[in-house]
């Protein structure tokens, strides 16, 4: 999947899928859900071993502003 | 190479890059939320699972988060494919992180990368270094 399809998909995806996690093969969602494990099992399934799954985070609509440290 | 920041609310745009981290089975595609103030990048421990890692078998060690709490991570070396280079980074995995966002933290990555924020025009510059 090229990296760039992704942004291009960005503004659909937080519209659908606020605050679940995404399972995109090929620039189609093929599993969606709260819990990422559970969208990637689900996805993995039929999907070959060479194609590329991606799984991502869709912050809901108003996500708070991030503050973020770790040390 | 040139990421443009994400939109997270109609506010507010983040530095989120994607890589590829290579499990026991298959290359899996995510997103991190570039963090600077970060020493070490952190997924959380579910993402350990689907790339057929053992979490436990990690280095396990205790973080501290932005608000002053403490976080146990376990360590594992995972070959990453990043920027369009694919090499090895140590990666924190915890059951606990909450941020719903995978964080890329320094520890590694900006050894091997030129990291630039720009705010401005809601980009982040990755460069490779010699």
């Amino acid at each position: 999947m090229k990296k760039d399809s992704l942004s291009r998909m960005w503004d659909n995806l937080r519209r659908h899928y606020p605050g679940r996690y995404v399972a995109v093969v090929d620039g189609r969602v093929i599993a969606a859900g709260r819990d990422q494990l559970a969208v990637y099992r689900k996805a993995e399934k039929g999907i070959p071993l060479d194609k590329e799954i991606g799984i991502f985070y869709i912050p809901i609509k108003n996500a708070r502003p991030l503050l973020l440290k770790v040390r | 190479m040139i990421f443009p920041y994400k939109k997270l609310s109609e506010s507010n745009y983040g530095p989120i890059v994607p890589l590829t981290l290579q499990g026991k089975s298959r290359w899996i595609l995510f997103d991190a939320f570039v963090d600077s103030g970060a020493d070490y990048s952190v997924f959380h421990s579910k993402v350990a699972n689907m790339l057929g890692l053992n979490l436990l078998s990690g280095e396990k060690k205790e973080v501290t988060v932005g608000d002053g709490d403490r976080m146990v991570v376990y360590l594992h070396d995972v070959r990453v494919n990043f920027a369009n280079f694919i090499f090895k980074a140590p990666i924190a995995f915890s059951e606990t992180l909450g941020a719903g966002f995978n964080l890329l933290g320094r520890e590694t990555f900006f050894e091997k990368f030129q990291v630039c924020f720009n705010d401005r025009v809601k980009c982040v510059r990755v460069t490779k270094l010699g």
